[in-house]
């Protein structure tokens, strides 16, 4: 009996042993810094991934912005200097000279200057094809060093977004040449290494646990006050959360569904925790299309944004978290802030559409008109709670216009098929935000992949349409810049080819180790080097 | 005609015969989870795009597609990949680029561990509850383990992971929430996905408790004086268990399904979310090796189930040899 009580004891001890091993493995790498600031702690749903600078897929946006920076920043709808301080545009629109910044050493000691940006470049262009959805990569022609602090892009054509496209996360931000493939090695799309200028430097992962990361000893810039950040890898909203409610994190930041909807209300009613709204910074919108009978028609386009109670579908789903949207853009966007006519909800008017176009109420409610029922088919992601609800209200408010909808839930992958090759008469879809709005957006209506061109195949100034949106990115004139714009977006208004329901604005929520919080420019970074630890806060050991 | 002799089969010739059958089942496996990942809708180039904010042209997705190595012919691929099988080379990850079978290994024994340590509670449990409730049938600790029981099969396992942590977590502070590190952090998610089994094994051993107490020779045992925990140490629970075992192998099955949606309540980074991640990105490659490897993990698992219960109970093994020696 002693001796199997001892097999008991030997088994059990042999058990706990293995679970504090691995106890003592996240306290040695919590340790293991020696940096005295605390370490703010955040969550996001996937590993961080690779940390390519160029690289897509499971690369995650907002931790290869904590590491890789531009030439050019985007800040409030502007183009502000960053790792280039100065540059300078030639007469055809075709080189851009950009002086860049003195004294700047990546995260592994190599020394920024231009030689590094030509790598980065010609990295780049090696792998186009991977790369050819921006349309600048497309438009690089090639790249010179000029001097050790001076370089210059020429572009084959003008292309007045270029400076925008420079500011995106990727593919076009610096990564140390020393970790860079080399050309025609088979590793050239490849990074040996996550090394950038960056405030913060990756320094290890715990797979599907957490990723860490320290602030760059040598950043150019203001050092973080933080002395690093802890990904946690929290799948499940509602577990991010109970995290946050149970102190394993500090903060937690995003759009979509990055904090419900219902938990960012419960906890902005918590004394404990501080929550916040960004700026407007994508739309919501269904999409409806001119070439599909029965949305073919404008009246019926028209009768459905008039049909529809935004203001409402904001108040109950959104809690009032988002501003209601009546225009594709928000007035924020650079050159989209013209007079556009408002559709607010008017139920009366609706049906007066519906009417003169020769519409009648059938036996059923539901109009007709030459023997054929007024019937759509609306499409959303399926696993969106947020999209179905919306979708279920619109169905509701056209019913009681006469129209009948049809609801389908599709998952991701077959939504965006559906968008490509256009079998719908609403879908939905969020615009890209900041910093591809106007351009990029408007440029992707010309190119069938899309929701949006294969929306307004049916109007029958497309043509037109497209015509302008190869002007405006090319026409070096600020001023007929801005009236093609007004045009363009004027038409689509009018055409009545978006049904906007609000503007997306990122959700932040943090407890009391936390102060200024900030949000980024765009819905994929997360200013973490902005951020403070709250003064009454304890070091995090 | 000579009377076949009785004999019973040795253990390891019983483990070596199961284990010879595992390559073939292996295969076929492949060859089936292969077909349907590959007749299934979707289309893998489009969900890469899409993580990644491309726009879904018919060049990009072409681009894709070569790269994801899907624009060749399904034998081809099949065959591509059976060979780099055979080398222990199972892809890389149509989303990460990693290697599969690196990615795999890295989160597997996060799932291993919670399961063994869920096994552990479902036993333990299982058998506590099943004698409770078997020693006083149709009592208040039967209706109590009954009550349990109902609960334990009509609650989903996430939903009570989320009221687990809602009151250990939430309120009463007294387990971590959420995450992978000590035994505390295997407390919520093992007896999440383990009361299901606990409450049916429960409820059987119940059932064979009362049944192996009307066997004659617990009768006897009870005529010859034996105190009662002897009858039910060395009569009544060795006969009782043996269904509760090959239970036992079943759930392995279930508990290693529960951790699938568990281990994404928990933020547990075990290949279940792996997997769902997976599925949700269409990622073939680590479907693939994910499947091949929990059909060894429960081809194992089983396979470790019957050898004990053969040697518990030897009958099972028992084989009658005709005079040539030749097993029927």
């Amino acid at each position: 009996m002693k001796q199997q009580t001892a097999r008991w004891v030997r088994t059990l001890s042999v058990m706990v042993w293995c679970l504090m091993a691995g106890t003592s493995t996240v306290m040695a790498a919590e340790a293991d810094s020696g940096d005295q600031a605390p370490v703010l702690r955040t969550a996001w749903p996937y590993d961080v991934g690779p940390l390519n600078s160029q690289g897509y897929g499971a690369n995650q946006m907002v931790a290869q912005a904590m590491v890789y920076e531009p030439l050019v920043r985007y800040h409030k709808g502007e183009i502000e200097p960053w790792l280039a301080t100065d540059w300078a545009l030639s007469e055809d629109g075709r080189t851009y000279t950009f002086t860049l910044r003195q004294n700047v050493t990546f995260s592994d000691g190599t020394p920024f200057d231009a030689s590094a940006v030509k790598a980065n470049v010609d990295a780049v262009l090696g792998c186009r094809a991977r790369h050819d959805w921006l349309a600048l990569v497309n438009q690089l022609d090639h790249v010179t060093v000029v001097d050790a602090h001076t370089v210059q892009l020429v572009l084959k054509h003008p292309y007045y977004p270029t400076l925008m496209e420079l500011s995106l996360i990727r593919p076009l931000r610096i990564a140390s040449p020393s970790v860079l493939g080399a050309a025609g090695s088979g590793t050239q799309c490849q990074l040996s290494a996550p090394v950038g200028t960056g405030p913060w430097v990756f320094s290890g992962r715990e797979p599907g646990r957490v990723d860490h990361f320290r602030r760059n000893a040598h950043y150019w810039g203001t050092m973080p006050a933080f002395s690093g950040v802890d990904i946690h890898v929290i799948n499940d909203p509602n577990t991010r959360a109970m995290a946050l409610e149970t102190g394993q994190i500090d903060m937690v930041q995003g759009t979509r569904g990055m904090i419900s909807v219902d938990s960012f209300q419960r906890l902005s009613h918590d004394p404990r925790f501080t929550a916040s709204r960004s700026e407007p910074l994508a739309t919501r919108t269904f999409v409806m299309n001119s070439k599909r009978f029965p949305t073919n028609a404008l009246p019926v386009r028209q009768a459905i944004e008039y049909a529809v109670d935004r203001p409402a579908i904001v108040k109950a789903l959104l809690y009032g978290a988002e501003p209601v949207a009546y225009r594709l853009f928000s007035s924020r966007v650079p050159y989209a802030d013209i007079d556009l006519p408002t559709r607010t909800f008017d139920p009366a008017r609706a049906r007066a559409l519906l009417e003169k176009a020769g519409w009648t109420s059938g036996d059923d409610g539901i109009r007709v008109k030459d023997g054929q029922r007024l019937t759509l088919s609306l499409y959303f992601d399926g696993e969106d709670p947020l999209q179905k609800s919306m979708s279920q209200v619109v169905q509701a408010n056209l019913r009681a216009i006469g129209i009948e909808v049809r609801l389908q839930g599709e998952e991701e992958g077959a939504l965006m098929k559906r968008q490509k090759n256009g079998h719908f008469n609403m879908i939905y879809s969020d615009t890209w935000g900041a910093p591809y709005e106007p351009h990029a957006y408007l440029s992707s209506m010309r190119v069938p992949a899309h929701a949006d061109y294969q929306a307004q195949q049916g109007l029958p100034m497309k043509g037109a349409l497209d015509r302008d949106i190869g002007r405006v990115l090319t026409t070096q004139n600020p001023e007929q810049r801005q009236s093609l714009y007004r045009d363009i977006l004027t038409t689509l208004h009018d055409q009545a080819i978006y049904l906007p329901i609000s503007f997306i604005t990122s959700r932040s929520v943090s407890n009391d180790r936390v102060s200024n919080v900030r949000f980024g420019d765009t819905m994929e970074d997360i200013p973490f080097a902005d951020m403070t630890p709250a003064e009454r806060a304890p070091a995090h050991d | 005609m000579t009377e076949p002799v009785r004999r019973f089969e040795p253990l390891w010739q019983l483990a070596l015969r199961r284990l010879a059958l595992l390559p073939i089942l292996l295969l076929l496996v492949s060859v089936i989870i292969f077909v349907l990942l590959h007749v299934g809708r979707g289309d893998p180039a489009m969900d890469y795009l899409r993580l990644s904010g491309i726009t879904p042209t018919d060049q990009a997705l072409m681009e894709a597609r070569h790269r994801l190595g899907l624009d060749l012919p399904l034998v081809q691929q099949y065959g591509r990949w059976l060979w780099g099988a055979l080398h222990l080379d199972f892809g890389t990850s149509f989303i990460s680029g990693e290697p599969v079978l690196a990615m795999l290994l890295d989160y597997l024994p996060a799932t291993l561990s919670l399961v063994a340590v869920a096994l552990v509670v479902t036993a333990i449990f299982s058998v506590a509850l099943g004698l409770l409730a078997g020693s006083y049938p149709d009592r208040w600790p039967d209706h109590l383990v009954r009550f349990i029981a109902f609960l334990g099969v009509s609650m989903p396992n996430f939903w009570l992971g989320f009221l687990m942590v809602l009151l250990f977590s939430v309120w009463l502070e007294w387990l971590p929430p959420m995450g992978y590190g000590g035994p505390l952090h295997f407390v919520m998610p093992a007896m999440a996905i383990s009361l299901m089994t606990i409450s049916i094994n429960a409820r059987m051993l119940r059932t064979s408790l009362l049944e192996a107490r009307t066997q004659r020779h617990v009768h006897y045992a009870r005529l010859r004086g034996l105190s009662s925990g002897r009858q039910l140490r060395a009569h009544v629970l060795p006969h009782a268990l043996l269904p509760l075992l090959t239970a036992s192998g079943m759930a392995i099955g279930e508990l290693i399904g529960g951790a699938f949606v568990i281990e994404n309540i928990f933020a547990w980074p075990g290949v279940g979310r792996l997997a769902v991640e997976a599925i949700h990105n269409r990622d073939f490659p680590v479907l693939q090796c994910f499947t091949l490897l929990m059909t060894l993990v429960y081809v194992l698992a089983n396979l470790g189930v019957d050898v004990v219960h053969a040697w518990l109970d030897p009958r099972i093994r028992r084989h009658r040899v005709t005079p040539s020696g030749d097993m029927t």
